[in-house]
């Protein structure tokens, strides 16, 4: 059972929760991150469907993190990434070997191994070279918590320990009532809105169709199910986290009103949008800054990092024509904005407005960044017809 | 304490009395049961259940009045020919075949619609037409999800659930369907069941964490059955055995006639392969087989225990295995390990067999395809005849 996938996975949770309260009182304000482990090892071990997978990932990561970084001191990061994504690239590339009849991804891939990646290459990324390898608890813990474990947000380390090093006292009812009701938030927005427009709405028309109006409704469709399936994720994880005792950070503030794109990315997948910027487009961007051809270009440079960045979101998702495509897209929206913010900063007026009303601006605005993300998305989705 | 009981008791309240006052209207919107009793028992051909589920009730029963033989597979059955012994047959002796699958309905789907329907397994007329094409290449990990659902509806794998006596079929079934779990999108609760029930055997700290969801699970199917369902157990018949006839076919001419119009409309290769087929798909080209071996080859598994299922029944079961065009399939002698081990679980079983599958160019009947896999009209008289033979319809 993966979860969320069903109501037994909420049947689950109460128990946790039950054991998790049950514990504060026997334990006072001990062994909290100890038995949080007990009952991520404990989801993972029985109900997950791939258990060994997951916990030979924790594994893998943690010996390879602490070999890279405090034995071999190896100071190239690339390398250190190279290898602790190895397992995600692997199943990303569909490798055939002879001894096996089927394709690698049958036996290596399983569900949240994404994002799993995503957090151990954050961790590596963030760890100073003299730094003291995490304890294999928290580290499992953070890799492994439950709710959090198919679909994110994406943590940090840091972030993650220091929630959980609260332990026991986030365990009351105050936090209990925010956590009940960002839950019921997240079921409403996954099993009712989610799935009225799933059922309803995405598809009335084949995704096969040119027709104007079809493909407008298709795209619109998508866009707000993508919106409510995803935050109602979300929304879920960061109750139940909030009922066990670990702040799990917020994912979505609606999106639908983001003036630009870089407005856009702080309300949609804000922890994806975080997790690029800290861990991808600062590093290219002080790479290419390093750069003497690029040297004199800096909004150049910045706009290359930006439409590399998100072409990186669009392949980490499948080396296929849609993505890739998709990501480049948003790149290009971010990467124009940023123009458009740095052509206005040097002239000191808005260059594309001009002295329009403000409320008038920013309506424009709402509307433009709703359309082109929507269109982005569209494409993203496969349902875009002129790519199949 | 005033707010808490406000925002939470009150709407709590409230729900829980609209649900007392408004719940038979509830369920009548919303749970239907959608079998409805519009069944032609003149119908020869089911593609599947799902579509079909008024069938369900007579699957491995007399269809009306005449005797059936119930014929089971996959893709071949879908072109409706002549020859097809659910026409030929049908049309020529009282007793009449019944074909039902589609392409991928393979030995799981099979397995799982005749667990389903145990109690009418004994003395049960059946064909199982089985392909090569199954045991090799993606095709040997087994009957997809898709597929199986199309076959096996909640009410065939209720049953099963509810069966105490078979626990080493019903355990099977759950361990399948656990595996193939991640694949069902919305899972029905049966098909929770079987999952969770496989995922508790496995210790004493699974069965403790799936009690409760087990119990849940339980609890719901219950109320759900009161709500929808009609239908019960599945009942069985007594059944009386197939009757000889006197009906007389001269199979020699329909052999002769039929091969004879397959060459003609086959000469414009070197293959076998019709004329039309030959132009749109093949030009020239050849194909390979990608063999399985048995470690890995789930279909091998899911056949042995549908043999043993049959065998445990004591149903009136024979097989044949369709032929590969090998003039096409250039390393088809490198599948032949994975047909004997079929052959051999057949024979040893002592269940009659036609095996039409032939490595051996020169030896290869051309005329017994149409394309590279399905049966042309004279492939299907020699399965018409082994039919007849083998469930002694005339003398």
């Amino acid at each position: 059972m993966l979860p969320f996938s069903s109501f037994e996975f909420f049947i689950i949770m109460a128990m946790f929760i039950g054991t998790m309260v049950g514990a504060k009182y026997i334990f006072q304000k001990n062994y909290y991150k100890h038995i949080l482990a007990s009952l991520n090892l404990l989801f993972l071990f029985v109900i997950y469907p791939k258990p060994y997978h997951f916990i030979a990932l924790i594994l893998f990561s943690f010996l390879f993190t602490y070999l890279i970084s405090d034995v071999f001191k190896i100071k190239k990061k690339i390398w250190g990434i190279l290898i602790l994504l190895l397992p995600m690239l692997l199943v990303k590339f569909n490798i055939h070997f002879d001894f096996y009849p089927f394709e690698l991804n049958n036996i290596i891939s399983f569900a949240g191994l994404s994002y799993a990646s995503f957090r151990i290459m954050g961790y590596y990324m963030d760890k100073a070279p003299n730094e003291k390898m995490a304890d294999i608890i928290s580290y499992t813990n953070f890799l492994s918590f439950t709710p959090t474990l198919l679909i994110g947000p994406i943590d940090k380390y840091s972030r993650f320990k220091s929630s959980q090093d609260i332990g026991f006292f986030a365990i009351n009812t105050e936090n209990f009532i925010l956590g009940w009701n960002t839950l019921i938030k997240g079921i409403a927005f996954k099993f009712i809105i989610a799935e009225l427009i799933d059922r309803y709405w995405l598809n009335i028309y084949p995704d096969t169709s040119k027709e104007v109006l079809h493909m407008f409704n298709n795209m619109y469709s998508y866009y707000f199910y993508l919106f409510f399936d995803f935050a109602g994720y979300s929304f879920m994880a960061l109750g139940i986290g909030k009922m066990m005792g670990i702040n799990v950070p917020v994912n979505f503030t609606n999106p639908f009103v983001a003036v630009n794109p870089q407005d856009f990315w702080r309300r949609f997948h804000i922890s994806l949008g975080e997790w690029l910027k800290d861990y991808f487009f600062t590093p290219l961007y002080m790479f290419l800054t390093r750069k003497k051809s690029l040297k004199k270009f800096p909004v150049l440079r910045q706009n290359i990092a930006l439409i590399m960045t998100f072409l990186l979101m669009g392949c980490w998702n499948g080396f296929k024509l849609n993505y890739i495509l998709s990501g480049t897209l948003l790149g290009i929206f971010s990467a124009v904005h940023n123009t458009y913010v740095i052509q206005c900063k040097k002239k000191g007026k808005d260059v594309f407005f001009g002295n329009m009303n403000p409320i008038m601006i920013k309506i424009i605005s709402i509307i433009l960044v709703f359309n082109t993300f929507a269109f982005a998305l569209y494409i993203f989705s496969g349902k875009f017809p002129f790519l199949n | 304490m005033k707010k808490l009981g406000f925002i939470y008791l009150i709407p709590f309240l409230f729900a829980i009395a609209f649900l007392y006052f408004f719940n038979t209207y509830l369920n009548s919107e919303l749970f239907h049961n959608n079998v409805n009793n519009n069944s032609d028992s003149s119908i020869n051909y089911i593609e599947n259940f799902q579509a079909n589920q008024f069938y369900e009730d007579k699957f491995l029963l007399n269809f009306d009045s005449s005797k059936t033989i119930f014929m089971l597979g996959s893709s071949e059955l879908s072109n409706s020919t002549e020859a097809i012994p659910y026409n030929f047959i049908s049309k020529n002796f009282n007793t009449k075949v019944v074909g039902v699958g589609h392409a991928g309905n393979q030995c799981f789907s099979i397995y799982s619609q005749l667990l389903a329907n145990e109690s009418r397994l004994k003395d049960a007329p059946i064909v199982i037409i089985l392909s090569p094409g199954w045991f090799e290449s993606k095709s040997a990990k087994g009957t997809s999800s898709a597929i199986f659902l199309e076959y096996n509806s909640e009410w065939f794998l209720k049953t099963i659930n509810k069966n105490k006596k078979d626990t080493e079929f019903t355990a099977y079934e759950n361990k399948r369907v656990s595996r193939l779990y991640n694949e069902f999108n919305s899972p029905n609760l049966e098909i929770k069941l079987m999952n969770f029930k496989h995922r508790s055997n496995s210790s004493f700290i699974h069965k403790t964490v799936f009690y409760p969801v087990i119990l849940a699970d339980n609890i719901l199917q219950n109320l759900k059955e009161k709500i929808t369902s009609k239908r019960t157990v599945i009942n069985s018949e007594i059944r009386e055995p197939i009757k000889l006839e006197n009906v007389q076919i001269n199979w020699d001419s329909l052999f002769t006639s039929s091969k004879e119009e397959i060459i003609k409309n086959s000469n414009n290769n070197r293959f076998g392969i019709n004329n039309e087929y030959y132009n749109v798909y093949i030009h020239g080209k050849t194909g390979k087989v990608e063999p399985v071996s048995e470690y890995f080859n789930q279909e091998i598994e899911d056949f042995k225990m549908l043999i043993k299922l049959l065998k445990k029944k004591k149903a009136n079961v024979c097989f044949v295995m369709s032929p590969l065009n090998p003039i096409y399939c250039k390393n088809l002698n490198d599948l032949k390990p994975t047909i004997n081990i079929i052959e051999t679980e057949i024979l040893s079983n002592g269940y009659n067999y036609l095996n039409l599958f032939e490595t051996d160019t020169l030896k290869y009947d051309k005329a017994v395809l149409f394309d590279i896999m399905h049966m042309s009209e004279y492939g299907w008289y020699k399965i018409d005849k082994f039919i007849v033979e083998n469930f002694k319809l005339t003398k």
